[in-house]
């Protein structure tokens, strides 16, 4: 069996400051925000398609739940693919498109296992890191945390963010969850003094929402004033709870979940 | 009465004896926090391997002020290969993020070989996040609360009593303790500098990354002090 990783990229990667020069420089297009009905629109997020050769995506039965519930946009929270192999590459884009409704990325670790993985990514969907104005009511901000961190020049972006459009409904996604229940295990942002930095962040500017895949799992927690969710839908088992992708609803001036499970 | 105090010191002079130390630190977390440390700490240890002590720190740079401070006892249970265990209660917090973290902590060590130290435990961690209450060190619920496993893999290169060194895999710190992800590793010495009075440094940095396999160095802890006691 063959490493279908460069594992240079381990440790020899763009780094999260790389990247953010990169998205900084003026030379990716900034994705524009969707057009929707401002006083009733719904949107979906969801982490981790990881398209692979082996294994059935479930982009398809995503596809037709887009057309039966009227969703008027989308968010893939990372790990778009298993490998960043071409032919997946291919097939995820065709995945995304297919819904024919706009959707937006943040990139996973597994984005940056090939050499040209940041280049494919940002030549492909622009910055890794980037904030879109819904009808006035809604500001998502979408994260890079690819390699597990933020980074200095993130974290002053971000608090720029939070800053600014008070009056709206802020959530932010992202790839690495900030929590992950009681039990230690790794998958989310490593650092205890990051976490509560991000936390002090979030809960100050009041965000509605942290949303985030890496483990395969589904889960919400209340912290403090966040709500904060970790929703995958993987293409494989989960590492627990159901697969399938969170729904939110702008309606009577007012944001509403809910998650909707993947039914075969 | 007077004379039961007396003996009372004269056996406690006997088998007590007292530790206390200061030292000054750096820790630079990339894009997260960089600041300078003093730590105080003072304990007692008795001549049957039985100890309890209290530290505090305090910071300037990012988060000024307290950082952290805690009481911590340890028991030597068994000689021959020093099993210990070992508890404490910390409090940290960020006075910038108005955030803390009240956490109790239980480890078993042993050194089955001389110049080899192990430990596993596990220790409950309870952020503070709330604005008004992050002061607060007796809340032990909240959200975000979890578990953390905590272990310690020592070897001592050099463990005489005049000087020594050693290396370190340990995510036991209770001033920066760190989650089973971060992978934190460093190095250690001392050397007596006069009768009683012992010069320590150290140096430790871990990883982040690890769950993604994109490795990436998580921060840089420096620390240097000296501590004197019998």
């Amino acid at each position: 069996m063959s490493c279908k990783w460069d594992v240079g990229q381990f440790v020899f990667r763009p780094s999260i400051a790389d990247r953010m020069a990169d998205n900084r420089s003026g030379e990716l297009a900034v994705p524009t925000a969707p057009e929707v009905n401002p006083d009733s629109f719904r949107f979906a997020l969801f982490g981790d398609p990881q398209i692979e050769e082996d294994l059935d995506s479930r982009l398809d039965w995503f596809r037709q739940e887009v057309a039966g519930r009227r969703i008027d946009f989308f968010g893939v929270l990372g790990d778009l693919t298993a490998d960043a192999l071409p032919a997946e590459r291919d097939a995820v884009l065709a995945g995304l498109a297919a819904p024919g409704v706009p959707y937006y990325c943040t990139p996973g670790n597994h984005e940056l296992y090939q050499a040209d993985g940041w280049e494919w990514y940002k030549t492909t969907f622009g910055p890794s890191c980037y904030a879109i104005r819904v009808a006035g009511r809604v500001k998502l901000i979408f994260l890079d945390t690819a390699d597990g961190l933020l980074g200095q020049a993130q974290f002053e972006w971000l608090e720029s963010e939070l800053a600014a459009d008070s009056g709206m409904v802020t959530i932010v996604a992202t790839h690495y969850p900030i929590y992950d229940g009681a039990l230690p295990i790794m998958w989310r942002l490593a650092g205890p003094a990051e976490r509560y930095k991000l936390l002090s962040l979030l809960e100050r500017y009041r965000v509605h929402s942290y949303v985030a895949g890496h483990i395969h799992g589904w889960r919400y927690s209340r912290l403090g004033n966040l709500n904060h969710f970790i929703c995958a839908l993987p293409p494989g088992g989960m590492d627990y709870g159901e697969p399938g992708y969170l729904l939110f609803t702008w309606a009577h001036d007012s944001l509403a979940w809910e998650q909707v499970g993947f039914t075969p | 009465m007077s004379a039961a105090i007396l003996l009372i010191l004269a056996v406690g002079s006997q088998v007590l004896r007292f530790q206390s130390e200061a030292g000054i630190g750096f820790r630079h977390e990339p894009g997260v926090e960089t600041k300078a440390l003093l730590h105080v700490g003072a304990g007692a240890f008795t001549t049957f391997g039985a100890s309890i002590g209290a530290n505090i720190a305090l910071s300037a740079g990012d988060n000024p002020g307290i950082a952290g401070y805690g009481l911590g006892g340890e028991i030597l249970l068994l000689p021959p290969v020093r099993l210990r265990l070992r508890a404490g209660v910390n409090h940290n917090q960020w006075s910038s993020w108005r955030a803390g973290e009240n956490s109790v902590s239980m480890m078993t060590l042993a050194a089955p070989l001389r110049r080899l130290d192990l430990g596993v435990g596990a220790a409950w961690r309870v952020p503070v996040l709330d604005p008004a209450g992050y002061r607060s060190p007796l809340r032990w619920q909240g959200p975000a609360s979890e578990w953390n496993l905590l272990y310690r893999l020592q070897w001592a290169f050099i463990a005489r009593p005049a000087h020594g060194l050693a290396a370190w895999i340990a995510n036991d710190d209770r001033q920066n303790p760190a989650t089973a992800q971060q992978f934190p590793f460093g190095l250690g010495g001392y050397l007596q500098v006069r009768p009683q009075w012992w010069l320590k440094v150290g140096i430790g940095s871990n990883i982040k990354g690890l769950s993604g396999a994109t490795f990436s160095l998580g921060e840089v802890n420096a620390r240097v002090g000296v501590s004197c006691g019998k």
